[in-house]
């Protein structure tokens, strides 16, 4: 096997962002109410003339040097967003970064988990040899459903994050035979149709720990029945729906493998976890993306790391899929997430307000399956004028008869 | 294994994942919200101790418990129906 892994990565957190304490507010709770029960701060929105295929190319574009882009073979767009049943979003993406005509593209589907295996995938591409020093690009890209009012309101987001898979894995080697993965058919979250986003809270919650108790196992089973955490990661990464979940997610292996109580734990995940969530905790809803934006976040936030620390990530997708598996770290890991300057994009944000918020998702809402729709550029206090003009973003001009079409802002 | 054994292990779990319970005020007839615990919190005390006694109750039965002596129920209808296995 080749050595393989992720040679470049870079996060699109979207234009516009919304205070969730102000969201809380407006709807009745304490402000408090999203920090203190979910880990959760704010979260990404797009403007209407963005979406799931503008949010990925934005998140690739900047990343890829020519070079890169003469080289890669492979494509993959994982997502549960895609504006369309049969035509894939990596199609738009290969047409707009300019991609070679030689190069397979296509979309995974797994709720969450749609990111992870298409870096999984494509990483076995990778690792098999069989394309020579190809690369391939992955992206995450998700946009949620409008929620306004509802009790999940607050882990609802949109983002777009890119990486470049391939035998110089700069930023995270990939080591795959120490990947454990778990499946069960369950009903916990799933999107029935292009407007809804269906399922309950709870269910998904115990899905979720069940999940990692499950791909775990494998894991252990892998290891000769048994894995000391302490000694083998340097950090850990979990799927995270919110950032609440993750801390319980921890808590739960701590549990498991070295009897800690909650106190214990807490602190163990202050040391080993914590940081992996800045950036989730502000982007919201991060579905298929979460374990990549959340290693930015690691990287960016915790400067222990040497090259050559393993860390743990676990991914989970509802429906279900889970792996649970590992990465080293690469020699240019830290240059590459700086480079990536994600705490910069999410202050450059526009912060909306609880009333532009509502406005924005409903006209969105407003236009899912119609055949033609323009979008406006104008109001949200100029923000097409500010943050797009002249920048080169991607954005949707328009539908006509369901053929969408796109410019360069 | 006996209805108090399994009261015992929820109580201990309450104990640790909320912070300012007694002891004492942890009784069947009181539910897990009227001891001050959210949704997360309730998920975590019922997961960890189904995994404490290794079995798994159907979320369904899971869904209108009213209060911890019917949790402490479904546990325990869980542990014997293992145990006759």
């Amino acid at each position: 096997m080749q050595r393989v892994g992720i040679e470049k990565i870079w996060v699109y957190p979207c234009s516009m962002s919304l205070d969730l304490g102000e969201l809380a507010k407006a709807r009745g709770l304490e402000e408090t109410y999203p920090v203190n029960d979910l880990m959760m701060r704010s979260r990404g929105v797009s403007p209407c003339w963005e979406d799931p295929i503008t949010t990925a190319v934005n998140a690739a574009k900047p990343m890829l040097s020519q070079e890169d882009i003469d080289s890669i073979e492979l494509l993959i767009v994982g997502t549960e967003s895609s504006p369309d049943q049969g035509k894939p979003i990596s199609t738009f993406v290969h047409r707009f970064l300019g991609l070679p005509d030689n190069c397979r593209n296509f979309e995974t589907k797994h709720a969450c988990y749609g990111g992870t295996c298409a870096a999984m995938m494509a990483a076995h591409w990778v690792a098999s040899g069989a394309a020579g020093d190809a690369k391939a690009l992955v992206i995450a890209t998700d946009q949620s459903r409008m929620h306004l009012g509802s009790p999940w309101e607050y882990v609802m987001g949109a983002i777009g994050v890119a990486m470049l898979i391939s035998n110089k894995p700069d930023v995270l080697e990939y080591d795959l035979r120490d990947n454990a993965y778990w499946t069960k058919e369950v009903g916990d979250t799933f999107r029935p149709t292009s407007r809804e986003e269906a399922g309950n809270t709870e269910n998904s919650v115990y899905c979720y720990l069940e999940a990692l108790e499950g791909a775990f196992a494998h894991y252990k089973q892998k290891h000769g029945g048994s894995v000391d955490l302490e000694q083998r990661f340097a950090k850990h990464i979990y799927h995270v729906p919110f950032a609440g979940m993750v801390k319980r997610a921890h808590r739960q292996l701590m549990r498991e493998t070295r009897k800690m109580s909650r106190k214990e734990a807490d602190a163990h995940f202050d040391e080993k976890v914590a940081g992996s969530l800045v950036y989730n905790s502000q982007c919201g809803g991060t579905y298929t993306a979460s374990t990549f934006v959340a290693l930015t976040g690691l990287l960016d936030q915790y400067k222990d790391l040497s090259v050559g620390d393993r860390i743990s990530i676990f991914a989970y997708g509802s429906g279900s899929c889970a792996e649970f598996y590992s990465g080293l770290i690469g020699p240019n890991a830290y240059e590459a997430v700086a480079r990536a300057a994600v705490q910069e994009k999410l202050d450059a944000r526009y912060r909306l307000s609880v009333e532009e918020y509502e406005a924005v998702e409903t006209e969105r809402t407003s236009y899912i399956d119609m055949a033609t729709y323009q979008p406006s550029r104008e109001g949200l206090n100029d923000h097409y004028k500010r943050f797009y003009e002249g920048k080169g973003y991607l954005v949707l001009k328009g539908l006509e008869g369901h053929f969408r079409h796109y410019e360069w802002s | 294994m006996t209805k108090d054994k399994i009261l015992a292990i929820v109580k201990t779990n309450l104990l640790d994942i909320l912070e300012d319970v007694e002891e004492d005020a942890i009784t069947s007839d009181k539910s897990m919200k009227d001891l001050g615990a959210n949704s997360l919190d309730i998920v975590e005390v019922v997961s960890t101790s189904m995994r404490e006694l290794k079995v798994k109750v159907p979320r369904a039965k899971l869904n209108d418990l009213k209060n911890i002596g019917e949790l402490v129920d479904v546990l325990y209808e869980e542990v014997q129906a293992k145990a006759d296995a």
